[in-house]
This record gives structure tokens, sequence and C-alpha cells, in this order.
């Protein structure tokens, strides 16, 4: 990524976040129709339930609306922060626990390192993460899949596949540095 | 390692929130006190963020942006801002699914329907009404013009019929014109025929037998009023209302209670 880029991305989506502050109800409008795509396609794959799905994607934006005041350009990103906050309370809804808001903004907080403002830019942004995830060898991506979706741990992996821990461990470490590799800006 | 007690991979890890037991505690425990690992840990949070994207495409329906916009009026408005409406069970596409949508909507699709229906029924009725009203009244124009036309004709004669005893001092009147075939007949008599009798008009042409120019149903209290057509170019010598059997006959049989010539 570009500096430019980023600084773009930032410039209109917390322009977006300035005017939600000053209670622009069509400045979340617009979000929404920015991000509320990704977002509901991860709580989509992580519930597998689009009612429950869409019933968290509602609360989001509207904790975005409520908090938006408290969003500190500086430590992370709009889509950044939706991605993570759509994974972490849909797992959340997984294994019963309710997140607190407070602990949301600051855990939530990261930098997508791509611009994703325009529909295009999210289009080519996910064939290089699902084209960086199949080229992962099958047992890689299903364990980095089973710990991004469905939110196990290491011991929960093994368990669930029946795999030793120590494989697990071994395919885990082998992905993320494969990931990160490939998925550098 | 790094140099610290933390493997590269970790952070990732860590971010994927893989990391289980001791390997976890280590973990934060180290974080918590090294600002170059916090600073690794955000960057890895960044790039692991990015394995959102991966999820498949699956749009929200528009109700949910309604339903946010529904929640940011409210509060705007100072009610009470609703929790967010749990979407209707659609992955489960169960009853409640359709009881939660499509019962209110039947109910409502059924009570509009039974409502266009009633007020369909009344708009066709008062279409009918006003259809028949309209159809009447340009029937009336179109005896009002056909009599003006009649009346204003200068080869229209006009004749007084008069009664006799059986017409209880009724009186008629008769405008014809033999060119435009066009007869108009009036009278005063307020009683209906006798029991299977009938009134019958007759035209008495100049020469020949004389011609049905119809029955006559007189209006309680009004009279008789009709405009006839006759068969053009024939000239009448005189007018004459008779009692026939119900229904008329093809000649005068019976007694003549209006006669007038033409004079």
């Amino acid at each position: 990524m570009s500096p430019a880029s980023s600084t773009v991305q930032r410039s209109s989506d917390w322009a977006l976040i300035e005017r939600i502050v000053a209670r622009d109800e069509t400045a979340l409008a617009s979000l929404y129709d920015r991000y509320s795509g990704m977002v509901c396609a991860v709580l989509n794959r992580i519930l597998r339930d689009s009612a429950a799905a869409e019933e968290i994607l509602q609360d989001i934006f509207y904790q975005v609306w409520r908090t938006a005041a408290q969003f500190d350009p500086a430590r992370g990103s709009v889509p950044g922060w939706l991605a993570v906050a759509a994974r972490n309370r849909a797992i959340s809804r997984l294994r019963r626990k309710n997140p607190g808001e407070v602990e949301e903004l600051v855990e939530n907080a990261v930098v997508l390192p791509f611009n994703l403002e325009t529909e295009a830019a999210q289009r080519q942004m996910m064939g290089k993460v699902k084209g960086a995830l199949e080229e992962l060898p099958k047992e890689q991506r299903e364990a980095v899949e089973l710990a991004y979706f469905e939110g196990m741990t290491h011991s929960e992996i093994a368990a669930h596949t029946g795999n030793p821990l120590g494989t697990v461990k071994t395919r885990l470490r082998s992905a993320v540095e494969t990931l990160k590799k490939k998925l550098q800006p | 390692m790094n140099g610290h007690p933390i493997r590269d991979e970790d952070f990732d890890l860590y971010a994927l929130g893989a990391l289980d037991g001791e390997d976890l505690a280590a973990f934060e425990s180290h974080v918590a006190t090294c600002d170059s690992c916090r600073q690794k840990l955000a960057a890895a949070r960044d790039r692991i963020a990015l394995l959102a994207l991966s999820a498949p495409s699956a749009p929200p329906s528009p109700g949910v942006k309604e339903r946010l916009m529904r929640q940011l009026s409210a509060e705007a408005e100072g009610r009470e801002p609703s929790i967010p409406e749990p979407a209707p069970a659609r992955a489960v596409f169960g009853a409640n699914w359709w009881t939660a949508i499509f019962a209110p909507a039947a109910a409502a699709l059924a009570l509009a329907t039974v409502l266009l229906w009633v007020s369909n029924n009344r708009l066709n009725d008062q279409i009918d009404r006003q259809r028949a009203q309209l159809q009447e009244l340009k029937h009336q124009t179109d005896e009002i013009n056909a009599l003006l036309e009649l009346a204003s004709a200068r080869d229209t004669v006009s004749v007084s019929l008069a009664p006799s005893p059986e017409a209880h001092g009724a009186t008629a009147h008769v405008l014809y014109n033999a060119r435009m075939g066009k007869m108009f007949y009036s009278d005063t008599m307020t009683t209906a025929a006798p029991p299977d009798k009938s009134f019958q008009l007759w035209l008495v042409p100049m020469s020949g037998n004389p011609v049905s120019a119809g029955i006559l149903t007189p209006e309680p209290g009004v009279g008789s009023r009709m405009m006839v057509t006759m068969p053009p170019g024939m000239p009448a010598k005189a007018f004459a209302v008779t009692i026939e059997p119900a229904g008329g006959m093809p000649e005068p049989t019976g007694p003549k209670i209006l006669v007038g010539p033409v004079t």
C-alpha cells in the first residue's frame, strides 16, 4: 500500500466519522453502504445464521453511531475496526460471551493496510486474501479457518480435527508465516 | 525467537486467537511489558484482520439498513431507541419466519382485498347507477332534441284528440311530421287500461288502414308521453286511441276513447 492510498482512505472514512460525530445520519448510511457487505460476510461465515448476522450487523453500526467520538484515527482504520468487531462479536455469540464496548474499542483498533474505500478495492483485496488462503496446503488452510472463523485455539483445533497438538501448532505457524509474506502491502 | 521469549509467528497466532494454555500466558505476560512487541502485535492484528475479506460474499437484506436508520431517527426524536430488532429467523426457514413476515402481510393483503372488493362493488354500483342516469338523460335529451326538431318543422302537424266518455276527461295531443316519420304523443290519462286490455295509438293515413303507433302505458298522475318513429312519407288523416286486448292488435278492434282529425 502506498502512503497516499492509506491517507486517502483514512481521510474519507474519517470524514464520515466526523460527520457521524456531528449526528449526520447520512454519513452513517454512507459508511454502512461502504462496509456492510464486508461485515455481513464475516458474520455469516462465522454464525451461518443470516438472521443473527443481520442483528449483529445492525448493532455494530449502531455502536459506530453511538461511540464515533471515541474513534481515534491514530489507532486504527474504520474497516479494520469493523472487521475485528464483526469477528469478535460473532465468535462471542457462538460462545455466548458479551464483549464490553470499551474493551472492544481498544482491542479492535487495527489498521487494514490497504485501501478498502471502494467496492472495487474491496473486491480486489478479497481476491488477494482468498488467493493467499487457497495457496496454503489444505490442512494449514483448515487450521487457519478454524482459528479465525470458529474462534478455536490450538488445543481446540487438535481436538476438533483429531490431529496431535504439535502438528496443529506447526501447521498454524507455517500458515501464518506464509500469509505474512503473501499479504504484505 | 527475536531476542524476546516469543517467536515471530506468535504475534499472528495470538491475533488469530490460536494461542492457549502456557503459550498464551507467556505471550501476554511479555507483551504487557514490551513496547516493541506491542508494536509487532499491532502489525499482526492488522494482517490477521484481512482474513475477514476471505469470507464468502453475503450482502445483508435492505431491511437491516432500514431498521438501523429507524433506530437513529427514534433516538433523534427522543424516543427510546429500540434494541436492534432481531431479524426474523431467516436461516431457519421455519414457521416463525413465515409467521413473522408473511402472516401480517397476508392479513393486511386479505383485508385490503376485501376492502378493495367492497369498494369496487360500491364503485361499480355507483358507476352502473350513474351510467343508467346518464343513459336516461341522454335518452331524454335525444327526445327533447327530436321534439324540438319536430315542433319547429314547418310541415309538422299538431292535432288535439278529443276524448270519449271512456277517456274519463283525459286529453291528448299529437305532433306529426310525415316527411320525418316522427310522431310525438302526449296525454293526460291518469288511469291504466282495464284488466287484460291496452290503450293503443293509431295513425289513420290518408289512404289505407290505420297503422299502429304503439301501446300506451300511462303513468299514474302523469299520463303518457312517447316519441314514435313511423314509416316516412305517410300523410295522416287522423289519430286515435282505442282499447284493445292486452298487447294490442294489428288493426283497431275496440272502442275509440280519443280521436283527432288532422285539419
